[in-house]
């Protein structure tokens, strides 16, 4: 997570629960209590998990129902099923299985954590996902600008090639760390041929394609997610009703604590909030991501889960809690954040390229106090036309998030378009972002 | 699935004669219900579309077309294959509606 330099007033010196031990008893959540890197690493994980077997024709199918039994999606904020996925790709002629690390969320980073935390998980569920789709190579992209997870890979890489053999081959990618980079067709197409913007895609199970061969694109979360789940099948361990499904969040903004944790998929925003070291000040968070959206903490007893999150108007997305405190300008916060994803756009499509930086001035009248009833109406008519109009969802992400926004913080809105601001800064006063806008 | 080989994941270089999906449809449009869909990455707001058929098309604050109803009505549908053949960009494609 972001470094905090101090440890803020208010706060406790550390977390009530060390924040690498996993919340709840799933055996399935186990999994970040070590910290492996290095030899250790592979012995400990060699020791947990065993040495890896893939699934063959007979056992594919049984890890495949185990995945649409938990409900496994994917964790990059797409939330695609991963079982439906993986089947829809099992063809033989060999496709490729690229491992989503590019992170482009500026609010989330456990990506990276679990890359240091257990990169043997993450090349376990590539290689369980190559031989079940038949794939003959595993391509890892992590951004250009990103060296962190380079070095726990590279060792893990060696390691593996010195113990194991016979695995498909994998080579490290390094794409240009923009925000929309990660999008699977752009990356996709950056891989294909160093093109690394979305492409149009009217029929969404239209296969990518790297070199003309399938290309199947998964987050490393669920990759890690899909290694534990198979580790329980091949065991003869698996029980859906006594192992639960676990998801990674990071928790950031104004919390003692900002970081990842590993929660059962379900626990209430409350309890994850609280677990990071929030307090009864927070007033909202946003859910998700920067595409995502924003809820009030009257909303904070929902379970984490895709179902409950969408009842409120929010989705999991790339497992991002951000949390603002009622000190804090919920609309500053929001035009920082749409600012910051107008300049993200990958500049291909107008309604984006025009659209977004129109919608964060908008937003930057509202909360200067210079925008009125006439500001919000066009406000709204720009997030009714820029909605959907992107070859890619970056914008629709955009919009949903500025519509909540409108939602969750309407007070704030109200007093803004009356001409008087709150005068609260973006984000709060206690921690901050340590990536994205500034 | 079916696969119609128009509606590839690629975004061909600049000049190149590329088939568009309205090619093909154009036969077909009086069968099969249609709507319109904009490439937006291919869109260069040229206006064109909006200019032949207004009913269906109009323009956003920055001129990039906003596609409105689906499918096409039958009485349109022959001006709609028009305005997809005289965009300068080829950005717009009919597909074949979706049965509901």
């Amino acid at each position: 997570m972001s470094t905090v330099a101090t440890v803020p007033v208010g706060c406790r010196e550390s977390p009530a629960v060390p924040l690498d031990v996993a919340h709840g008893v799933h055996p399935i959540s186990a999994w970040t209590s070590w910290r492996p890197t290095g030899e250790a690493g592979f012995q400990a994980h060699l020791a947990r998990y065993g040495a890896l077997t893939v699934p063959d024709r007979d056992s594919a199918p049984l890890l495949l129902s185990a995945l649409a039994t938990l409900g496994l999606s994917g964790r990059g904020g797409g939330g695609f099923p991963t079982a439906r996925k993986l089947e829809g790709h099992r063809r033989p002629g060999g496709g490729i299985i690229v491992v989503n690390a590019m992170e482009g969320e500026p609010a989330s980073t456990k990506d990276s954590a679990v890359l240091a935390w257990a990169p043997h998980l993450v090349l376990d569920g590539a290689q369980v996902a190559a031989a079940v789709t038949g794939a003959h190579e595993i391509v890892i992209c992590v951004p250009a600008d990103r060296d962190g997870p380079v070095a726990p890979l590279s060792v893990a890489l060696a390691e593996r090639a010195a113990r194991l053999r016979r695995e498909t081959p994998v080579w490290l990618a390094r794409p240009p760390g923009r925000y929309v980079a990660g999008e699977e067709s752009a990356l996709a197409g950056w891989l294909d041929r160093r093109h690394g913007v979305p492409a149009l895609r009217l029929e969404k199970a239209t296969a990518l394609r790297v070199g003309g061969r399938p290309a199947l694109v998964h987050n490393v979360e669920t990759l890690a997610q899909v290694a534990l789940v198979w580790s329980q099948v091949r065991a003869g361990s698996f029980d859906a009703g006594r192992t639960g499904l676990t998801t990674l969040v990071t928790v950031s903004g104004a919390v003692c604590h900002p970081g990842v944790l590993a929660v059962p998929v379900g626990t209430p925003v409350a309890a994850i909030l609280e677990q990071a070291g929030a307090d009864e000040s927070t007033a909202a968070a946003l859910i998700g991501g920067y595409g995502g959206a924003w809820i009030a903490s009257s909303d904070f007893t929902t379970p984490f889960s895709g179902p409950a999150l969408r009842a409120v108007g929010a989705s999991p997305g790339a497992g991002v809690v951000l949390a603002v405190t009622e000190q804090a300008c919920g609309l500053a916060t929001t035009q920082r954040i749409a600012a910051f994803m107008a300049g993200e756009s990958s500049g291909q499509c107008g309604p984006c390229v025009y659209g977004l930086p129109a919608i964060a001035e908008d937003l930057a009248q509202l909360a200067g106090g210079r925008g009125g009833e006439d500001t919000l109406r066009r406000l709204d008519g720009r997030l009714a036309v820029v909605d959907g109009r992107g070859a890619c969802r970056h914008p629709d992400g955009v919009v949903r998030m500025v519509r909540s926004a409108l939602r969750v913080f309407r007070s704030d809105v109200d007093r803004h378009v009356r001409g008087r601001p709150c005068g609260g800064r973006a984000f709060s006063s206690r921690t901050d972002l340590g990536q994205g806008p500034s | 699935m079916r696969r119609s080989g128009l509606l590839f994941a690629d975004r061909p270089r600049a000049g190149a004669v590329v088939k568009r999906p309205a090619a093909t449809m154009r036969g077909r449009s009086k069968t099969h219900p249609v709507r319109i869909v904009v490439d937006p990455i291919r869109c260069d707001a040229f206006g064109y579309c909006s200019e032949l058929l207004p009913e269906l098309v109009t323009l956003d604050e920055w001129g990039y077309p906003v596609i409105a109803g689906e499918p096409v009505p039958a009485a349109l549908a022959s001006r709609a294959a028009e305005a997809v053949r005289q965009c300068p960009r080829r950005a717009m494609l009919l597909v074949r509606a979706e049965e509901s």
